[in-house]
């Protein structure tokens, strides 16, 4: 099955996700409008925050803008009306204040090229969502971040797509271990003790649960740096440990360390993990436990094999390691998208 | 007139402060931006001004009564600001597409606001001028954008606008689709001949590993070289003539579009520009009717009434409410007791049991008082006053940190500023005047001020416990009632029972209603307050016997 009908039939909402500036994001959001103008599927789109300008302002390095095809319906900041080169339809204008202006809810009419900058927070993206799909349209899609802290957009979203990018390392083989470390701890197997789910409702915090499913809270605000806290409430009896923030290198050695002691990790989902590959594979050797709450789906993950730093690793290579670790669909777009089967 | 500073107010700041009168003005919340800068810039009404302040209590009123008033909040909430756009269009410039759809809205809203307001709007019973809530209507921009006439909110320079646009639009788009064809043609040629397929920039990626390929595809015509990395060549579609000749013309053709679509914009702008003065009178009228709305609102909340305006110098509460202690009472279960009280010019003494609520009945004057100076309805079953043309307050808490004062020094400074400006016109509220000084002076300098104020027209209310200090026939003595008629024995149980909380059982039993006093006498229950509290039985004693001597 191609990308777009999996997408059509499975990820009512999606979020499209750099794993770091010019990862190739948009080009990927850019094809999988022109592959949903092919089976006519009715868009409607909207980015975090600013994106989709010409220029990067961290690297400079140029940035294409999205192409948008007719009838497809976005959600923009008012003051990237003033650039647009497509012609846009105002139909809807919305109470969500941004740094780019009001929310304007727009329906292309004559195709070509738009900035979008979409809503800063999780509840003003979760509102144009609802609105966008008043306008008759078949899915939604967002251009999506997950490293800034105001929208995680693949927890807002049914799925994702991730672009992984040469720019991640000059090494071929870290920037396959990274991208793969990322699908691993997105796609950590949900928690099914309904009893835990349960009892997790009443958690508010960091907490240590015993097989009696009595819950110690504790008082740390993250999980950053308080990894002898959690661990000194630890003992023979404690069945989870739920972590609530982020999950870091450190706290991970400090809570599988101790010894003789059998419990799982149980974070609110994947994009939590903040621990290096090595670290993670490392204790993953040693029985450790982790299981998430929420877990994301991954739709595809695109690569782009050229840094914007001048090097470039061979396509091919890039897709072949990342198969060989997870499961998900993985091509490159610049190479002609799922045309391009090296298999 | 009050002047503090620059600004011509009816208060200072620490007076608003010190009536909770904030907490009234928070509770006024337009709905529109316009009505937002409407309410920084409130007004208030001076002596003389009692036909305005008349007619803007009508409006309130209409506005409360109205049968739509939440449809109306429902179209309020929904105006955006466009003044920007609307000084744009005077000035000549082209206003974009986005901020014509921003004017057409607002001309709906405005029509829907219009029929609103009429929907429950007999003119014969309006006791204001009407004009000051009539919107004006701009047909004939109305219809400039909506060429399609189908009445929806949405926007764009459609096609209706102009037979040319039409034909560029229809031009433009038979161009892009031979552009198309034409590209599938030479992408079949190179799918066929090389086995590869473009991306969406029309490009080819091609490793330098394939040799062969890139000869065949260097000495082919349907690809050109683009760029290299140190792995790949990357190759373009080679646009033949008649490609790039549709390219020129297309390009050609959006710059008459853009072109076409400026003038069209340019037309309107011009039409937005002539209704300039409608715009302003309508962005004007808008904010004042959400305003007064929001002050229905207010007094709908507050249950608050429309107050009887005179145009003597008198003032007549009847059960007034200070609503900010109102609400920490009822949030704890208890009852607030509304307060009646009728005063005249001079000087008013209120005396009474200590926690007997002098202070927080002097507040309830004030926050009634500077209500009816806003134009707003009163947290009272009555009033009927004369405007004021200032308000003071003196609660003897103040502390001047900035200025290096003490709580006297603090006191006795303001005070000091309010009688050098007393126009014979003001509300004087003073709490415990020179409380923290030592008796003598503070008795001394209390009566002085007393008999001061009592010379004066402004309305003057002193609370004070200096016994002596209101003694003189023409002024007016109020004595809170106190515990007077309760049953002590009840209440002493009571406080056994819970004898931690003294302060709140007591609170339960005070009354808390103003009667007037004949003669001089003042109740002296200071004593009976601290022992029902619990204070030790040894010190109470104590305490009579040094009253006993001094009698």
């Amino acid at each position: 099955m191609r990308l777009i009908q999996d997408i059509k039939e499975n990820y009512k909402t999606l979020s499209i996700i750099g794993l770091a500036k010019n990862s190739g994001k948009t080009e990927t959001l850019n094809y999988l409008i022109h592959e949903a103008k092919k089976i006519n599927l009715k868009l409607g789109i909207t980015s975090t925050g600013r994106d989709g300008e010409k220029t990067d302002l961290v690297t400079e390095t140029e940035k294409p803008t999205i192409y948008v095809e007719e009838g497809m319906i976005i959600a923009t900041g008012r003051k990237t009306l003033y650039l647009t080169d497509a012609g846009l339809e105002m139909l809807e204008d919305t109470d969500i204040i941004t740094p780019m202006g009001r929310i304007m809810i727009c329906r292309v009419v004559q195709e070509g090229e738009v900035q979008i900058a979409g809503p800063i927070n999780s509840t003003d993206m979760q509102k144009i969502i609802k609105i966008l799909w008043k306008y008759d349209i078949d899915n939604v899609f967002i251009d999506g971040a997950v490293d800034r802290k105001t929208v995680s957009s693949p927890l807002i979203t049914d799925g994702c797509i991730i672009a992984a990018g040469a720019v991640l390392s000059r090494d071929l083989k870290k920037v396959i271990e990274k991208t793969s470390h990322i699908i691993e701890c997105y796609t950590l197997p949900e928690v099914e003790d309904d009893r835990l789910r349960k009892l997790l409702e009443k958690v508010s915090t960091t907490a240590v649960i015993n097989k009696n499913y009595e819950f110690e809270e504790l008082e740390v605000k993250t999980g950053l740096g308080n990894g002898s806290k959690i661990k000194n409430a630890v003992n023979k009896d404690t069945k989870y440990v739920f972590i609530d923030g982020a999950l870091t290198s450190t706290l991970l050695k400090n809570l599988v360390d101790k010894d003789g002691i059998e419990y799982t990790i149980i974070l609110r989902d994947g994009t939590k993990i903040f621990t290096d590959p090595y670290t993670w594979n490392n204790l993953k050797r040693q029985g450790m436990k982790i299981k998430v709450l929420k877990k994301i789906k991954i739709a595809a993950v695109t690569v782009n094999p050229v840094s914007p730093y001048g090097y470039v690793l061979r396509s091919e290579d890039m897709i072949k390691g990342i198969k060989r670790n997870t499961k998900v669909r993985v091509f490159d777009v610049e190479m002609g998208g799922e045309n391009y089967d090296n298999e | 007139m009050w002047k503090w500073g620059e600004k011509i107010m009816i208060m200072s700041k620490n007076t608003i402060k010190n009536l909770d009168f904030q907490y009234i003005l928070n509770m006024i919340e337009p709905y529109s931006p316009y009505g937002i800068k409407k309410k920084k810039k409130i007004r208030t009404f001076l002596p003389g001004e009692e036909e305005l302040l008349q007619e803007e209590l009508n409006k309130v009123e209409f506005f409360l009564r109205h049968k739509k008033r939440d449809e109306m909040k429902n179209v309020l909430v929904h105006f955006k600001e466009i003044g920007e756009s609307i000084e744009k269009a005077k000035k000549g410039y082209v206003l974009l597409t986005v901020e014509l759809f921003e004017i057409k809205y607002f001309l709906i809203q405005v029509n829907k606001l219009i029929e609103t307001i009429k929907a429950d709007l007999e003119p014969e019973k309006i006791k204001f001028n009407l004009e000051d809530i009539q919107l004006k209507r701009l047909p004939e921009l109305e219809k400039s954008l909506d060429p399609k006439e189908d009445r929806l909110n949405t926007f764009y320079i459609y096609d209706e606008y102009s037979k040319k646009l039409i034909n560029l639009r229809n031009r433009k788009r038979k161009l892009k689709r031979e552009m198309k064809e034409e590209k599938e043609v030479i992408k079949d040629h190179i799918k066929k001949e090389y086995g590869i397929d473009l991306n969406l920039k029309d490009e080819v990626v091609v490793s330098k590993a394939e040799k062969d390929l890139i000869e065949k595809i260097e000495t082919g015509d349907y690809l050109t070289f683009s760029s290299e990395n140190y792995l790949n060549h990357i190759y373009a579609l080679r646009k033949t003539e008649k490609i790039l000749n549709l390219e020129n013309k297309y390009d050609e053709l959006k710059t008459l579009e853009d072109k076409e679509e400026k003038r069209i914009r340019k037309n309107l702008s011009k039409l937005v520009s002539e209704g300039y003065e409608s715009f302003k009178w309508n962005i004007d009228t808008i904010g004042n009717i959400d305003l007064v709305l929001a002050k229905s609102e207010e007094a709908k909340q507050t249950e608050s009434t429309k107050p009887v305006v005179v145009k003597e110098n008198y003032l007549k509460i009847k059960n007034g409410r200070h609503l900010k202690t109102e609400k920490f009472l009822n949030e704890r279960g208890n009852e607030y007791t509304p307060i009646t009280i009728d005063l005249a010019p001079g000087t008013t003494c209120i005396t009474g049991a200590n926690m007997g609520g002098k202070t927080v009945t002097l507040k309830m004057i004030g926050q009634v008082m500077a209500a009816l100076s806003y134009g707003l309805y009163v947290p009272c079953e009555r009033l009927e006053a004369g405007l004021r043309n200032f308000i003071y307050i003196s609660t003897g808490d103040e502390q001047s940190v900035e200025r290096g004062l003490s709580t006297f020094g603090a006191e006795i400074s303001s005070l000091t500023e309010v009688l050098e400006k007393d126009d014979g016109k003001g509300l004087i509220l003073i709490d415990e005047l020179a409380g923290g000084t030592n008796p003598k002076e503070g008795y001394a300098i209390t009566k002085t001020i007393i008999e001061y104020l009592n010379e004066k027209d402004s309305i003057s209310i002193i609370t004070t416990h200096f016994d002596k200090a209101a003694e003189g026939e023409d002024i007016l003595k109020l004595q809170v009632s106190g515990l007077s008629h309760i049953d002590e024995n009840q209440l002493k149980n009571e406080l056994k029972l819970n004898p931690k909380k003294g302060q709140e059982i007591i609170a339960k039993y005070m009354d808390y209603t103003l009667k007037k006093v004949e003669g001089d006498e003042v109740p002296k229950d200071a004593i009976r307050i601290a022992q029902l509290m619990g204070l030790q039985e040894s010190i109470i004693n104590k305490a009579k016997e040094i009253i006993d001597e001094s009698n």
